[in-house]
């Protein structure tokens, strides 16, 4: 689905990723780890399209498609999503609205039918009551004024509403209590299908014990020095990030 | 002469021109107009009205055949009509051109409104005030006084319409006094057209525990100047302010507010917006002055203007003058574009560049609707945003 090749990544002159390979099937959960600076948020955004963060070199390709010269909304549209480590606040754009409109410019990409106004309801009254989320977040600005764990509710409940193929999570667990952390990783886990792969971009191990990944991969400097399966991210969590960088300067 | 004694100066000469109102040649400021060396005009040149003004001052206009549009801009929702049925419903109107000299719409009179409806009545039609002139018309000078009274709550809808005329020059005074524990709503929506210029000043006053929400919309106009003075006179007296301008092309829109706070235990909020695309301008000069001893003031002034293009102008300056020890009081300006991670954000879910430009634009100026309280207008002023966004900034349709 998913195969990233040594891929580069220069943010504001500053070179951020430095050949990054990975390989993600359907229905894989792959968890990214790393320390603070490695490029962790850089691949999420990278992948989701953001001025900012283009490729030096490498490539991406997604369900066969080259997904670096694809526009945001055009990667949006073919299935890939990204769950903002900061969801951004809109004012004045009801979270309703903006829900069918980002649904309505998808489908349209793709050549479908709009949805429309009932059937959308619909629509949002069955993810709502599989997430267990208050409809008055429907009825509030996107993202404003909302509390830290809301927002990630919120971004999980635009996840369910686009069903994408690919869902990056950039460091949902970040700024959330346990119970906040366990609500998220519960709707998390309500969206995995034999379809849909995960990319979980995390500092911390303690998401992990609640989305249980397929694939470990250590990120640092710019790369992924190691994999394995969700023992490595235990003994990332006993160890530290430490090792990595001793291991490193082995290599150097 | 001290800066406090100068304000103190304007503050009773305000409360004079609201007890008796100035002759109207000294109003008209048509003669003698200031020029850009006056700090309160200095982006707002007025060479090209007075231009204006010498070509049309002799002409007289018939009054009859002035009277253009009857229909509210919110007829839809308010079910609103001109001023014949406020006087139906027990408001007494009197009307008297400012100046025989200047002819006016037959809604653009002079007019005092006393309402005559006590106690804690209702005032259930709202006065609506309609300045449309018609073709032909080339300058409308009005000047009106409403007062509401002691405990009443009313809605005034002030709406200036395009009514087919061409470059008019249009002037106008209002004088509103809310009554104690009486509340006014106004809504003030300036559509007048893109040839027309408009020179409005407003005086307002609040007696003790009386509450001012107004609410002004300018867009669809041509030049517009409106002064807004607003005085605090009775403790417990509150003003909620809020102005959007949408301008593109060559509008030209200026709001210039003078709040004072008179006496303790006052408060005020104003919060103003602008759009400017093209090579619009706006200039928005927000101050508040607080009188010496009134200690309990609290007065927030914010103003966030969005600048479309590089050749659009944004002027904006809040000013806080305090000379009371205990207050609260806060003012701030921004001018900025469009937030760069709110357009990649609705990207990243999948909307065009194009329509997420438009969504945070409407998003934008829809904002300040929580500040109106009238929820049977929000339709029609949305609607309106929508069609002036569509229209001017190629934003505001909905997706």
């Amino acid at each position: 689905m998913l195969e990233i090749r040594d891929l580069h990544v220069t943010v504001a002159g500053r070179a951020i990723l430095k050949g990054l390979n990975l390989q993600v099937k359907p229905g894989e959960v792959h968890a990214i780890m790393g320390p603070n600076g490695a490029g962790k948020s850089t691949l999420g955004y990278t992948l989701a399209g953001r001025e900012g963060y283009e490729a030096a070199s490498g490539s991406v390709q997604f369900n066969g498609q080259d997904l670096l010269a694809l526009e945001p909304q055009a990667r949006a549209a073919e299935g890939v999503f990204l769950a903002f480590q900061y969801p951004v606040e809109i004012p004045g754009v009801n979270n309703t609205y903006f829900l069918r409109a980002a649904l309505n410019a998808q489908r349209k990409y793709r050549g479908e039918p709009e949805i429309d106004a009932r059937e959308f309801l619909s629509l949002v009254r069955q993810k709502l009551n599989v997430l267990h989320i208050k409809d008055d977040l429907l009825q509030r600005a996107v993202n404003e004024g909302f509390s830290g764990g809301e927002k990630k509710r919120n971004e999980i409940f635009q996840m369910a509403m686009l069903e994408p193929k690919l869902a990056i999570l950039d460091e949902t667990d970040s700024g959330l209590d346990i119970d906040a952390l366990k609500r998220v990783a519960e709707g998390v886990n309500l969206l995995r299908t034999p379809e849909r792969a995960f990319i979980v971009i995390t500092h911390y191990q303690r998401l992990l014990d609640y989305i249980v990944p397929d694939f470990v991969h250590v990120l640092a400097d710019g790369k992924i020095v190691q994999s394995g399966d969700k023992h490595l991210a235990l003994k990332l969590e006993d160890e530290g990030y430490a090792w990595i960088k001793q291991r490193k300067m082995v290599e150097a | 002469m001290d800066q406090a004694a100068q304000n103190g100066g304007s503050v009773s000469l305000l409360l004079d021109a609201i007890s008796s109102p100035l002759p109207a040649q000294q109003r008209s400021g048509l003669s003698g107009l200031p020029s850009t060396r006056t700090e309160a005009w200095r982006y707002s040149p007025l060479r090209a009205l007075e231009a204006k003004v010498r070509a049309w001052a002799p002409q007289s206009v018939d009054v009859a055949a002035a009277s253009a549009i009857e229909t509210s801009l919110l007829a839809s929702t308010l079910a609103l009509v001109p001023h014949d049925l406020a006087v139906a419903n027990g408001a007494v109107w009197t009307a008297t051109p400012v100046n025989p000299h200047f002819a006016a719409a037959r809604s653009a009179f002079a007019q005092a409104a006393a309402l005559s409806a006590g106690g804690s009545q209702r005032l259930d039609a709202p006065l609506l005030w309609i300045c449309a002139p018609k073709a032909g018309v080339k300058l409308v000078q009005a000047q009106q006084q409403f007062s509401v009274p002691e405990a009443a709550r009313a809605l005034l809808v002030i709406e200036q319409q395009d009514g087919g005329a061409q470059d008019t020059l249009t002037n106008l005074l209002y004088q509103i006094h809310v009554g104690a524990s009486a509340t006014l709503d106004v809504l003030h929506l300036q559509c007048a057209g893109a040839s027309q210029s408009v020179i409005e000043r407003s005086e307002i006053t609040l007696a003790a525990n009386a509450t001012l929400n107004y609410f002004e919309l300018q867009c669809g106009l041509g030049w517009a100047r409106h002064e807004l003075a607003i005085a605090l006179i009775g403790s417990g007296a509150s003003a909620n302010v809020t102005a959007l301008s949408l301008l593109s092309g060559r509008q030209h829109s200026d709001i210039q507010l003078s709040l004072w706070h008179q006496v303790p235990n006052t408060r005020s909020s104003t919060r103003v917006k602008a759009i400017a695309d093209g090579r619009a301008r706006s200039v928005f000069n927000g101050k508040i002055w607080v009188a010496p001893g009134s200690d309990g003031t609290d007065a927030q002034l914010k103003t966030n203007n969005l600048l479309l293009s590089d050749t659009a102008e944004i002027d904006a300056k809040p000013e806080l003058e305090i000379y009371a020890e205990e207050v609260t009081c806060s003012h701030g300006a921004t001018v900025g574009q469009l937030d760069e991670r709110a357009l990649f954000y609705l990207q990243s879910r999948g909307i065009t560049p194009d329509d997420a430009r438009k969504m945070l634009i409407y998003a934008f100026a829809v904002e300040l609707l929580s500040r109106v309280d009238t929820a049977a207008a929000h339709p029609a002023i949305k609607q309106l945003m929508q069609s002036r966004l569509a229209d001017q900034i190629g934003a505001g349709e909905q997706i």
